[in-house]
C-alpha cells in the first residue's frame, strides 16, 4: 500500500522540478519498493546525466517533504553502469 | 523547544501505522508509542545548519527528560558536543525515521545508527587507534597511535558516487577519508577521483581498517 503513495508522490515530485529533472531516470529500492508496512524511509535512486544535474537535484529535493524520510542518491548513468547499480540494488523505475 | 517542529514531527508520526502519538508533557515532549511495544517521550528541535550542547541541554534540564531527540529538517548537522550531551542523558538523537527505528528497540533511548555504531565500534578495536570521537552524527576523529589523526566521514549508500562524495564535502568541510557504510556495492572510478581532488581518500571498509593502520 505505501509503495503506490509513495510512487505518485515522486512522479509528482519530479515532475515538479521541470527542466532540472530532464532526462533522469528514478529508481525506488528497499523497503518502500518492497510494499513492507513498518519502513521507515524512502530509498530513491536518480541517475542524472551530468554532475551538475545530480549536484543541482540534491539542492532541489527537499528529504522531509514526503510522508517518509527521504534517503536520496545521485550518479551519473555512466557511474551505475559501471557498478550496475540498478540489477544490485533491485530497484526499480519509477519516472519516468 | 520549538512548537512548530513538535507539531510537525506529531503530524508525521501520525500517519505511521505503528505509532501513535499518545499525549504532551508540560515540556512539549511527545509521549509516542509503537503499536506493541512501552511509551517514550520526544523531543522535537527545529534547528537549521548544526545543532551544538547548548541546544540539548535545556531539554535534560528539568525532572522529565526526553529519551528520544529529533530534528527537522533531517539534514541538519548534530555536533559531537551535542551528541556526547544527548548519550550522557542515556537519550538517543536522529531523524524521524529514526524514531521510527527506535520505537522497535526495548528501551528508545538506548536507540543507535546501526551503521555508525558498527563504524565506531570498529574503529575503537583497531589496534593502531587509541580514541574515536564524533565531529558529526556521520563524521569522526580518529586520533591514532601511530600516525596523525585522521577524520572519517561515514556515507550511507550502497554505491558511493561523485555526487556522495561532493555533497560531504559541502556538508561537512574538511575529511581525510570518505567511507561508505555498506559492505556491499562499489566506489565508482568517479567518486574515487573526486575524493583525490579533495585531497582525501574513497575507500570501504575494508580499505578504512588498512588506512587507520599506516
Amino acid at each position: 500500500m505505501i509503495r503506490q503513495r509513495v510512487v505518485t508522490s515522486l512522479r509528482e515530485l519530479a515532475v515538479s522540478l521541470g527542466p532540472k529533472a530532464e532526462g533522469t531516470e528514478w529508481h525506488l529500492f528497499g523497503s518502500v519498493d518492497r510494499d513492507e508496512p513498518n519502513a521507515a524511509d524512502i530509498d530513491l535512486m536518480i541517475l542524472c546525466k551530468s554532475d551538475d544535474q545530480a549536484d543541482a537535484l540534491r539542492r532541489a529535493i527537499d528529504p522531509d517533504a514526503l510522508a517518509l524520510p527521504l534517503h536520496l542518491a545521485l550518479m551519473r548513468f555512466d557511474e551505475a553502469i559501471e557498478v550496475d547499480a540498478v540489477r544490485v540494488q533491485r530497484s526499480r523505475a519509477i519516472f519516468p | 523547544m520549538s512548537g512548530g517542529a513538535t507539531n510537525w514531527v506529531a503530524d508525521k508520526l501520525v500517519t505511521k501505522e505503528s505509532l501513535e502519538v499518545v499525549g504532551r508533557t508540560p515540556e512539549n515532549f511527545l509521549v509516542v508509542r509503537s503499536k506493541d511495544g512501552p511509551t517514550f517521550l520526544v523531543a522535537a528541535l527545529g534547528l537549521q545548519d548544526v545543532i551544538g550542547a547548548a541546544d540539548v541541554e535545556p531539554l535534560f534540564a528539568g525532572a522529565t527528560k526526553p529519551q528520544f531527540v529529533v530534528n527537522v529538517p533531517s539534514k541538519t548537522l548534530w555536533s559531537g558536543a551535542a551528541i556526547d550531551r544527548i548519550h550522557a542523558a542515556s537519550a538517543a538523537f536522529g531523524t524521524l525515521g529514526d524514531v521510527s527505528r527506535a520505537a522497535y528497540t526495548e528501551n528508545a533511548g538506548s536507540y543507535r545508527d546501526k551503521n555508525m555504531g558498527f563504524f565506531i565500534n570498529a574503529m575503537k578495536q583497531h589496534s593502531n587507534v587509541s580514541s574515536v570521537a564524533y565531529v558529526y552524527d556521520t563524521v569522526f576523529k580518529a586520533d591514532r597511535k601511530s600516525g596523525a589523526s585522521l577524520t572519517v566521514a561515514v556515507i550511507d549508500a550502497y554505491n558511493m558516487s561523485a555526487e556522495d562524495v561532493r555533497n560531504a564535502k559541502a556538508r561537512f568541510g574538511h575529511f581525510d577519508v570518505v567511507v561508505k557504510s555498506s559492505s556491499h556495492g562499489s566506489i565508482t572510478n568517479q567518486a574515487d577521483a573526486a575524493a583525490k581532488t579533495m585531497g582525501a581518500q574513497a575507500l570501504t571498509f575494508g580499505e578504512l581498517m588498512g588506512r587507520l593502520a599506516k
